[in-house]
């Protein structure tokens, strides 16, 4: 059942109990998509929410930590914050991913860019710190768009 | 179970259950509130879905909340791959992010009298 006719690029699969890998192709070289995903001025201009970014830090060094934050008010507002483990550019990044400032269940990141031809083949393994974390994180992307979901639902039903 | 759950979901009530639990979990008098059907009906949905194994019962006091199993949540991400659109709207983004750097280093490139390769 996993279709995946209208994007090829990219697969996105769960590893174990906690993990999401998520797998793609870019045209780039992987020093350019490191570039865009490590630069707090380009960072923004990709990293997808309903809201615009209002802030964006990245220290990125072994030891180092990242900062976003999205929405404009205090109530509404929310940020991603974290250690930076391990740097190898333009190859290798890992850090921690805590959700507003909850530290005790983060998200281990590790980014992968491996060069392919002129491109680059990109893998993020995403590690939740349980399995219910995982699903929270899976049911919270779900919840966003349930309409989509369910027209494809009966995309699927009707093939059936 | 794959199927089972597909039989589960063939029903629109139960897509709509489904759907309002993926908020969290929900007592059956909750859940029962929008439809215009009644409680044993939506009791008797809730069955299915649990026979499906696509949500649990959890005993809080008299409370009986029901919620999405994680395994039922991890299944259904699989088929319907909306976290994959969510990803890939991203991407694209990202996509168009390097075209624009690729440009300015050829902009670059040019300002300083440099042959492109």
């Amino acid at each position: 059942m996993n279709k995946n006719v209208e994007m090829p690029q990219l697969q996105v699969t769960q590893d174990g109990d906690t993990a999401i890998i998520v797998r793609r192709s870019f045209r780039h070289p992987p020093t350019r998509v490191w570039q865009a995903m490590t630069d707090p001025a380009l960072i923004p201009k990709w990293m997808a929410s309903m809201d615009t970014m209002t802030r964006c830090e990245m220290d990125l060094r072994p030891g180092g930590s990242f900062y976003y934050e999205w929405g404009g008010s205090p109530e509404n507002s929310f940020y991603f914050s974290g250690p930076i483990l391990a740097v190898d550019a333009p190859h290798h990044m890992t850090h921690v991913e805590y959700f507003n400032g909850e530290t005790v269940s983060g998200t281990t990141i590790t980014t992968d860019l491996e060069a392919r031809g002129t491109g680059t083949r990109m893998t993020i393994v995403m590690r939740y710190a349980d399995a219910e974390a995982r699903a929270e994180a899976i049911r919270n992307g779900m919840t966003d768009g349930f309409d989509e979901v369910y027209d494809k639902l009966e995309a699927l039903l009707t093939e059936g | 179970m794959l199927d089972e759950s597909f039989a589960a979901l063939s029903d629109p009530v139960r897509r709509a259950l489904i759907q309002r639990l993926a908020k969290g979990e929900a007592t059956v008098q909750d859940l029962a509130r929008p439809f215009s059907i009644s409680q044993p009906a939506i009791s008797r949905h809730l069955k299915v879905l649990e026979d499906a194994g696509l949500i649990e019962t959890r005993v809080d006091g008299t409370a009986r909340p029901r919620r999405l199993k994680p395994e039922a949540v991890a299944q259904l991400w699989n088929w319907l791959g909306q976290y994959r659109t969510l990803w890939e709207t991203q991407f694209q983004k990202l996509d168009a992010v390097l075209d624009e750097i690729a440009d300015d280093e050829q902009q670059t490139s040019h300002d300083r009298g440099v042959g492109l390769p």
